[in-house]
């Protein structure tokens, strides 16, 4: 039980109230408190992603942290579809766009709600906009977490999949985007906005960041150290 | 490798308040899918879903809360060490439509938690958003905790409403059916929304033996792939659904062939239903295979629709039949032969079972009988 399966880290991106930037480039990380500072297409994207200007600002900024830890990474381009997979954590998932897309259906019973609205009431339609750009097949879903964990279950459950073999490489990370309807509910300390992602792979590279693994379903440096959230892969 | 057992099942539609009701209700074809008195559809072409009609009762209190109350009150206790997976996908549409006034804003993690106390658990475990396939990859990642020996014991739960949110964006994508909701059907023309919840306990043998389950079935194999194609339409050849099923082959270590009989996800929809009699030509070729789809008769229960459709399959296991298709008049051609407007039975002990879902992901579940 619990074999311990070293896994790779190939790469990071991140957006924040700070600006956006990678793991290689070894800035300093810094998730202050604001609005995240989204990238505009070109600064991210080689190839033109025409959609992300329709894109709601969850999916947004999602898409540029991937986008940027697949860069990161060197696995920013394939002709061909490839399986690996995108695991999200979030607590506030892509509530904000509801709000926006309900404002539509509040007259003529409905008769004007937005289609284009709601295909992004769903907190894995980022993922889905990432899998096509990116072409990406392997397991692809979000997972919560509790207020304060910023993607250890994201890490967790990649980790997971990682170690039972389903695919060898999968982007793991946290995504809460603005929601100001929140501040009703949670204490400021909560309000934490951005989007960090890594790439997490059991396949050599000439480009490895670190090592961490998974024991009795908790995630570790190689060094022994818990690591507790993608904070602590990214600062 | 621990081997993974379904021990405790229950749901809740609009068409019974128990397991053992739907799968009665549903042998005589029977549909909840009728017209919406919730919430006015005048102006929309769009007015028929599944409803659970004593839900809506008290309009200040959680109705997801509700119905997951009911499929809890059905599992009864289970081991103090289990996790929760939580994989409703649509809770917080209540709170939105009542205008904000409800004490919290009903986020995943509210719903886990709840569960949780409710069942006086510690583990609150963590919450999964796949779409429509939401439950199918919570019933998989369940599998796997279990199997690697992280946990002897996951809860895989959920529930969903057919609301006036959801239904005015499926109206506005229109994806929903004007008349009668028709899985695999030549004139199919959409789907209906269902309420449903559903609750399933995932343990390990020994978990099994020493609280004394039954053996309900085993989950053999599970596969979770994107199609990479569009957030809100399948890839048409199901090469999405394809790779999922092949990897739950690969995990289950049996052939296409093995296979005895198919729940399909069956929406209703054009594209949707092609896409899977695509997956299904190309899997299965000319193989014997009897599918079913239960939407017809509990409309589409979103995040829960997995979970009910699995538990529905440990019934079709022991029964050794499989549901009739509720709404089919006149089968499309790829699925004549293999489909129905009654029960048909199957030999083996083989059942597949898929959802897919926006966002393009698609989950295959295999599960043997026990």
């Amino acid at each position: 039980m619990n074999d311990i399966k070293i896994i790779n880290i190939l790469g990071g991106g991140w957006v924040s109230a700070s600006g956006f930037g990678k793991l290689s480039e070894k800035q300093n990380f810094n998730l202050s408190s604001g609005l995240p500072q989204i990238p505009k297409a070109k600064e991210i994207f080689s190839e033109p992603l025409t959609r992300y200007g329709r894109f709601d600002q969850y999916t947004k900024l999602g898409c540029a942290a991937i986008a940027l830890a697949l860069k990161d990474a060197g696995l920013e381009e394939s002709k061909e579809k490839r399986p690996i997979g995108v695991i999200v954590s979030t607590v506030y998932e892509c509530f904000e766009s509801d709000m926006v897309f309900y404002e539509t259906t509040k007259d003529d019973d409905g008769f004007f709600s937005s289609p284009n609205l709601f295909s992004y009431t769903l907190p894995g339609i980022v993922i889905g906009e990432s899998a096509i750009y990116f072409k990406l097949t392997g397991p692809t879903f979000t997972v919560g977490d509790a207020f304060d964990q910023i993607g250890r279950n994201a890490l967790i459950t990649g980790l997971e999949i990682l170690k039972s073999g389903v695919c060898d490489t999968v982007v793991a990370g946290w995504l809460d985007g603005p929601t100001e309807i929140f501040k009703r509910f949670e204490k400021e300390d909560n309000q934490k906005r951005g989007a960090i992602f890594v790439v997490l792979s059991s396949c050599k590279s000439t480009n490895i960041y670190g090592h961490i693994y998974l024991k009795n379903g908790l995630p570790y440096f190689e060094s022994g150290r818990e690591i507790q959230s993608v904070l602590d892969l990214i600062m | 490798m621990r081997e993974v057992f379904f021990t405790k099942a229950a749901i809740t539609t609009g068409l019974g308040g128990t397991l053992h009701e739907n799968w009665q209700k549903m042998m005589s074809a029977e549909s909840a899918v009728g017209p919406i008195d919730y919430f006015n559809t005048k102006r929309l072409d769009y007015h028929n879903a599944s409803f659970v009609n004593d839900l809506r009762l008290d309009p200040k209190v959680n109705h997801v809360c509700v119905l997951t109350e009911r499929v809890l009150d059905q599992i009864g206790e289970i081991p103090a060490d289990t996790s929760i997976i939580w994989t409703g996908i649509k809770g917080n549409a209540q709170f939105i439509e009542s205008g904000q006034k409800m004490d919290k804003p009903y986020l995943p993690v509210h719903y886990r938690e709840w569960v949780a106390n409710q069942l006086r658990i510690e583990n609150i475990g963590i919450e999964v958003n796949a779409a429509c396939a939401s439950s199918t990859v919570g019933l998989a990642l369940a599998a796997q905790k279990i199997n690697s020996g992280e946990c002897h014991s996951v809860l895989v739960c959920a529930a969903d409403l057919a609301s006036r949110f959801v239904h005015n964006g499926f109206s506005a994508l229109k994806a929903l059916s004007p008349a009668t909701v028709r899985p695999f059907d030549k004139n199919r023309d959409g789907l209906a929304l269902g309420d449903g919840a559903a609750a399933i306990l995932l343990t390990d043998k020994e978990t099994a033996e020493k609280n004394d389950y039954t053996l309900l079935g085993c989950l053999k194999g599970w596969g979770v792939a994107n199609d990479a194609n569009h957030i809100t339409g399948p890839a048409r050849d199901g090469c999405g659904l394809i790779l999922a099923v092949e990897n739950a082959l690969k995990m289950a270590d049996l052939k296409a062939n093995e296979i005895e009989a198919f729940c399909a996800h069956g929406t209703g929809t054009v594209y949707n239903d092609g896409m899977e009699l695509a997956a299904i030509e190309t899997l299965f070729g000319d193989k014997d295979l009897p599918i079913f789809s239960v939407k017809g008769a509990i409309g589409h229960t979103l995040g829960a629709a997995g979970s009910i459709e699995a538990a529905l399959c440990l019934m079709a296991l022991k029964e050794k039949t499989v549901l009739p298709t509720s709404g089919l008049i006149e089968a499309e051609d790829l699925a004549k032969g293999r489909i129905a407007n009654k029960a048909q039975t199957f030999a083996g002990n083989n059942i597949l079972t898929t959802n897919s879902g926006f966002g393009g992901v698609n989950a295959a579940l295999i599960i043997e009988k026990a």
